[in-house]
């Protein structure tokens, strides 16, 4: 898997690594997904388009997860499958991507839990000899 | 768990309830943890020391870094932990709150007994899991927020509600703050924020939030019991929530913003997540002026919950709501930051008290302890698991020495979210705590296995640390009829 769960007090950590960032981005937000319900029942049937900046790669890794928490708090949006280009300009990450997915229907989607954000605990995005690692924990 | 421990902090007893963290290095106070012998062994284990000991290095600190016996691994902070900033020099921070904002406890007593509500347990309960909204995407139709609506609920808080007919105007005497922050300014809440509140209103949330039918199991202190309209066997309602996605987009933006700000005031800072800003900065007034504004979207939301619980109860029981006798307790905050004043080595002094996982226990006397409860102190609501009881004690002149006038707030979990669905595997959790005579409606199973009774510590072995210590005192003891949760 390209994302693996670890126990962190009252919530939820996750463990991704991938080669490049452009996936790294892409396998947070399935871990986001599986955090919130089972990701095999949500289906690509709307697409969106994001388009963020932030000054570190850290700081974009966590704006961008906290817009997926946002349009699922707004927008009851659960994402299916994304495909996120991170880039550097100059001092300043940016990251454009389609996010496809549905909105929550209760007659497929059983949810497991709310997430209230995203934290920065311990937030770092290494390099690695196989590509990029992170992890991140979820305020539940 | 995978949390180091905090082995390396160096700790001094004072006395049976009380250690010291010495100030050392950039310290610029001592760190304090309420703690008797048994609970210190646990918590030198929790890395939630070393966040004490971080806290205790921010520009404007008074005192002491104070840890209540509920102390825990938080984000930057640590739960369970009480900072006062002085209001002129010391530094506000969002980590210090919480990212719930104004998660709080508001406790309904009645003019019904155990006996009354038995027959009637389960309806009871389903009329509180139809009028209360749980989980995700639920709200009630009936409650439609316009733009200016929420305005005023961040700058009216529970008397917003109260104007709009939940629940009664003396119910806002015994809310803290009287159910509004005055530094509230609508402006400097985003429009995300105002998106992700104009339907949460009024609803519940997920997680440990809940609302729970309760009785009166035992009182320890009579005539305190009696001035807080308590009796055995009397049947209350303790409302757990707070400011649902409104307040945890504030404090995300924030602490965006305060990254960037601790660099530019250049304040040294031992964990990222402790990043700040001086309150009399631009970005210290903003975010004081947005967590006030969710701090009193939680009173209402709490207001309006309470009204609806207040129906429920009357639907269920078949007798109008007045005949119910449900009036409020007390509304605590346990994740704030606000302006109190403090007599420090003999000086008055106004502070920006930070309670993150702590709740305040004001004394007898005291202008803020509402007039029913002036000569016996505040309630201090301290909600336990699902499966056992919750307390209701009373805030002292210790406390008001001592903590800033704080006390714990709760439990505190002891299994991760993910052993606890291990723990459930295989087991009918629902049929267990009818089995405890519970009975449970919940939104998701899930929720229902991470939050089951064995995943949280003992609640009677905080407070007792705070009752011995003598920052609050018992008053009564309340076991769980029934839950609804999100």
């Amino acid at each position: 898997m390209a994302f693996e769960f670890f126990d962190h007090t009252g919530d939820i950590g996750v463990r991704v690594s991938a080669a490049t960032l452009d996936e790294l981005f892409a396998d947070a937000a399935s871990a986001l997904t599986a955090t919130l319900v089972a990701p095999e029942t949500v289906e690509c049937r709307a697409r969106e388009w994001v388009a963020l900046e932030a000054p570190s790669l850290e700081l974009l890794l966590v704006d961008w997860l906290n817009d997926l928490v946002f349009r699922f708090d707004v927008d009851e949006l659960l994402v299916a499958r994304t495909s996120p280009k991170v880039m550097r300009d100059e001092q300043v990450w940016k990251l454009e991507a389609a996010i496809e997915g549905e909105p929550l229907d209760a007659a497929r989607h059983r949810v497991k839990r709310l997430i209230k954000s995203v934290t920065y605990h311990q937030l770092t995005v290494r390099t690695t000899d196989e590509g990029f690692e992170t992890s991140v924990v979820f305020d539940i | 768990m995978s949390n180091p421990g905090s082995g390396s902090i160096a700790l001094e007893p004072i006395d049976a309830t009380r250690w010291r963290i010495p100030r050392a290095g950039a310290m610029r106070v001592d760190g304090i943890v309420y703690a008797d012998a048994a609970l210190i062994e646990e918590i030198r284990h929790d890395p939630c020391l070393e966040q004490v000991r971080n806290v205790a290095h921010l520009p404007g600190i008074v005192s002491a870094s104070i840890a209540m016996p509920d102390i825990h691994w938080g984000y930057g902070f640590p739960i369970g932990g009480v900072a006062a900033m002085d209001a002129e020099d010391g530094v506000i921070s969002p980590g210090g709150v919480g990212y719930d904002i104004n998660c709080g406890v508001r406790l309904l007593r009645s003019g019904l007994s155990r006996t009354d509500v038995q027959p009637r347990l389960r309806e009871i309960v389903a009329q509180m899991y139809r009028n209360v909204p749980t989980g995700v995407g639920s709200h009630r139709r009936d409650l439609k927020l316009s733009k200016s609506d929420l305005r005023g609920v961040l700058e009216q808080g529970a008397a917003w509600a109260v104007k709009k007919g939940f629940g009664r105007p003396h119910e806002l005497e015994c809310v803290e703050e009287g159910g509004c922050l005055p530094d509230a300014d609508a402006d400097e809440v985003s429009d995300r924020a105002f998106e992700r509140g104009h339907t949460q209103l009024g609803t519940l949330g997920s997680g440990n939030h809940f609302a729970e039918l309760q009785y009166v199991a035992e009182v320890y202190d009579e005539t305190t019991a009696a001035a807080f309209g308590l009796f055995r066997d009397q049947v209350t309602v303790m409302i757990h929530s707070g400011s649902r996605g409104l307040g945890h987009q504030v404090c995300q933006e924030h602490l965006r913003v305060m990254v960037d700000a601790s660099r530019k005031y250049g304040i040294a800072l031992p964990d990222r997540q402790l990043c700040c800003a001086p309150i009399r900065s631009a970005e210290g007034r903003a975010y004081l002026a947005a967590m006030s504004a969710a701090a009193n979207f939680a009173f209402a939301n709490r207001q309006v919950m309470g009204h609806w619980v207040r129906e429920s109860l009357a639907v269920a029981l078949g007798i109008a709501p007045d005949r119910t006798g449900i009036e409020v307790v007390y509304d605590v905050c346990h994740n704030i930051a606000k302006f109190e004043t403090f007599t420090v080595e003999g000086r008055t002094r106004r502070l920006c008290v930070h309670r993150k996982g702590a709740t305040r226990a004001y004394p007898p006397g005291h202008p803020q302890t509402p007039a029913a409860y002036r000569d016996v102190g505040q309630p201090v609501l301290i909600p336990g698991d699902m499966g056992r009881y919750s307390y209701v004690l009373a805030g002292t002149d210790r406390a008001f020495a001592d903590t800033f006038g704080s006390a714990c707030h709760g439990a505190g979990r002891r299994m991760s979210r993910a052993a606890a669905a291990r723990a459930a595997r295989g087991r009918s959790l629902m049929t267990e705590m009818e089995e405890r005579g519970v009975h449970v409606m919940a939104a998701g199973m899930a929720t229902v296995a991470e939050e089951m009774p064995e995943a949280y510590k003992d609640v009677a072995d905080v407070v007792r640390v705070v009752h011995e210590a003598g920052v609050a005192r018992r008053v009564a003891l309340l076991r769980p009829m029934g839950v609804i949760k999100g």
